[in-house]
C-alpha cells in the first residue's frame, strides 16, 4: 500500500516537474490546450460560383459583387469554315451580389432566346472542418426564374406572358475532400410553363468535380444526366432532340479575376437551356469552346 | 527520509506552478499590412492568444490564420488557400524571452527586445523583436511592429500579382494580458 502510494507520488511529482521544464515551449503548449477547438467553414471548395455550367456552392460574400461574362462559341464540326466555331457566339452577362455571407442574388441576360434570368442562392449548411460543430458536407439551394423575350412564334393565337417563364430548383451537395479534390452532386428540377410536347418538369442529377493542379489553376469536369423525358421529343429523323450536358475545363485565377476556359457540348448558360434544351450529342466534333470571366468587386469599406 | 524528500519535491513543484506569474489573453489584436504602389492590403485578427510569465520573462503568442479579417473576402480566401495554406499550417506563432532584466511586477513602461522563434507557414525563424511593454493597473500591454519577409517563410507570390503584394509585410501587435486565473 505504502509502496503504491510512493509510486503514485513520485509519478505526480515527476509529471509536475516535467511541466516546468522548457518554459517557452511550455507556454505555447499551454495556449495549445486552451485554444478553443471550434470548427470553421471550409473555404475554396470551388474556385468560382460556377463549376463550368453548373452552380457550385460558392457565393459572393456580403457586399461583394461579381461581374461575369460567359461565352459559348459554336461547335467545332464545321472546322476552319467558321473558325472552329468562333464565328458563332452566344453570351450571358450577369451581376451577382452577396446580400449576406451565405445569401447571394443575381440577374443575367442571355443571348439564347433573348432570355433574362434572376436567381437566389443560399448556403443552407456549410461544410466545417473537424472540431466542435463540424459538418461533413455543404448543402446549398439554388433557384432561378427566366423570361424568354423572343416575339411569340405564332402571334395570331392567344399568347400568355406566363408561357415565357421557366424555373429551376436545385439542391447542391458539396464536399471538399482535401486540398486537391472537391465534388458536387446537384439534384435539379427544371420546369417549363409551356412545352410543345413532352413533360413540363425535367429532373436531372448534376455531377461535378474539381481538381487542384497548382495554387492558381484547377481542372474541372461535370456531367448532368436527365432522369426523365429523355426521349420525349424527337427530331425529324426520329433521333432524340435533346442530349445531356457535359463539360470539362480549367480555372485560372489571377487575384480578382477568375478565367474559366472549357469545352462543352451544351449551348445556353442557364439550367433551363443547358440541361433541358441542349441539342448537341456528346462527341468530339460537337464540343464547343467557351469561357467564363469573373471579376469580383468589394463594397465592404467597414473598419474591421 | 525518501518519503520526506518526495513530499518536499511534490510541495515544491506545486508551489512553482502556483507561483508562476502568468498573464494571458485570448483577445489580442494582431494586424498586418502590405503596401505597394498598386495596392494596400491590411488584415486584422482580434483573437490572438498570448501567455506571459513575468518572473521568467518569457512569452508566447499564437494566432489562427483564418481569424484574419480582410476588407476583400476574396483576398481573405486567397490568403488562406494560396499563401498561408491554413489547412496545413493553421497557426502563426512566436515564443521568446526578454533580453533585458526588467521587473514587470512594477508599473511602468519598458522598452525591450525579445529573442525567440517566429513560426509562419510552418517555417521557424530565429528572431529578435523589439517592443514596448506597459505595466499598469495589474495589466500588461505589449506593443510591437516588426517586418516579416515573405520569402523567409517560403511563401511564394505568383509573378502575376507581385506588383500587388509586398515582399516585406509589417506585422503590428497590440496585446493586453490579464493575470491568469
Amino acid at each position: 500500500m505504502i509502496n503504491q502510494m510512493k509510486k503514485i507520488f513520485t509519478g505526480i511529482a515527476l509529471f509536475i516537474f516535467a511541466l516546468n521544464v522548457s518554459a517557452q515551449d511550455d507556454l505555447l503548449n499551454m495556449i495549445e490546450k486552451e485554444t478553443p477547438k471550434t470548427s470553421t467553414p471550409v473555404y475554396a471548395t470551388f474556385k468560382s460560383s460556377r463549376i463550368i455550367n453548373m452552380q457550385s456552392n460558392e457565393n459572393m460574400k456580403a457586399k461583394h459583387m461579381d461581374f461575369r461574362i460567359q461565352h459559348r462559341f459554336g461547335t467545332t464540326e464545321n472546322g476552319a469554315y467558321d473558325f472552329f466555331g468562333l464565328d458563332v457566339a452566344q453570351m450571358r452577362l450577369s451581376f451577382d451580389y452577396g446580400v449576406t455571407d451565405r445569401f447571394m442574388i443575381g440577374v443575367g441576360r442571355n443571348t439564347m432566346n433573348k432570355t433574362y434570368d434572376g436567381y437566389a442562392k443560399y448556403q443552407l449548411m456549410q461544410q466545417k472542418t473537424k472540431g466542435k460543430n463540424s459538418f461533413p458536407i455543404g448543402i446549398t439551394y439554388y433557384g432561378n426564374m427566366a423570361i424568354n423575350t423572343l416575339t411569340f412564334a405564332d402571334p395570331t393565337r392567344d399568347n400568355f406572358f406566363s408561357s415565357r417563364l421557366t424555373y429551376c430548383n436545385q439542391i447542391i451537395f458539396t464536399r471538399k475532400f482535401n486540398d486537391y479534390i472537391s465534388v458536387a452532386i446537384s439534384p435539379t428540377m427544371v420546369h417549363h410553363n409551356l412545352v410543345s410536347t413532352g413533360t413540363n418538369d425535367i429532373y436531372a442529377l448534376g455531377i461535378g468535380a474539381s481538381f487542384k493542379i497548382t495554387r492558381s489553376t484547377r481542372f474541372n469536369v461535370e456531367y448532368i444526366p436527365r432522369l426523365n423525358g429523355r426521349n420525349d421529343i424527337k427530331d425529324s429523323k426520329g433521333n432524340p432532340m435533346y442530349y445531356d450536358a457535359f463539360a470539362f475545363g480549367f480555372d485560372i485565377e489571377t487575384g480578382g479575376h477568375v478565367f474559366q476556359l472549357h469545352f462543352t457540348n451544351a449551348q445556353g448558360l442557364i439550367e433551363q437551356q443547358f440541361i433541358t434544351e441542349n441539342t448537341n450529342k456528346i462527341a468530339f466534333n460537337t464540343l464547343r469552346f467557351g469561357f467564363n470571366l469573373s471579376r469580383t468587386f468589394s463594397f465592404d469599406k467597414s473598419r474591421k | 527520509m525518501k518519503k520526506i524528500l518526495l513530499t518536499l519535491a511534490f510541495a515544491f513543484s506545486i508551489m512553482q506552478v502556483c507561483n508562476a506569474q502568468l498573464f494571458s489573453t485570448a483577445t489580442g489584436n494582431i494586424s498586418f499590412f502590405s503596401k505597394t504602389p498598386v495596392e494596400d492590403i491590411d488584415a486584422h485578427s482580434k483573437t490572438g492568444l498570448g501567455v506571459m510569465n513575468i518572473e521568467k520573462l518569457e512569452m508566447a503568442f499564437k494566432v489562427a490564420n483564418p481569424s484574419f479579417e480582410f476588407h476583400n473576402k476574396l483576398m481573405q480566401e486567397h490568403f488562406n488557400e494560396k499563401y498561408m495554406e491554413s489547412e496545413k499550417y493553421p497557426f502563426s506563432q512566436f515564443s521568446g524571452k526578454i533580453n533585458e532584466a526588467v521587473d514587470l511586477t512594477k508599473d511602468g513602461e519598458y522598452k525591450v527586445t525579445v529573442t525567440g522563434k517566429l513560426t509562419i507557414h510552418g517555417v521557424e525563424k530565429g528572431r529578435t523583436i523589439s517592443g514596448v511593454i506597459v505595466v499598469k493597473d495589474g495589466q500588461i500591454n505589449i506593443k510591437s511592429d516588426f517586418k516579416v519577409l515573405v520569402k523567409d517563410h517560403n511563401i511564394e507570390i505568383p509573378k502575376l500579382v507581385t506588383a500587388k503584394i509586398a515582399e516585406e509585410i509589417t506585422v503590428s501587435v497590440d496585446i493586453t494580458l490579464l493575470p491568469k486565473k
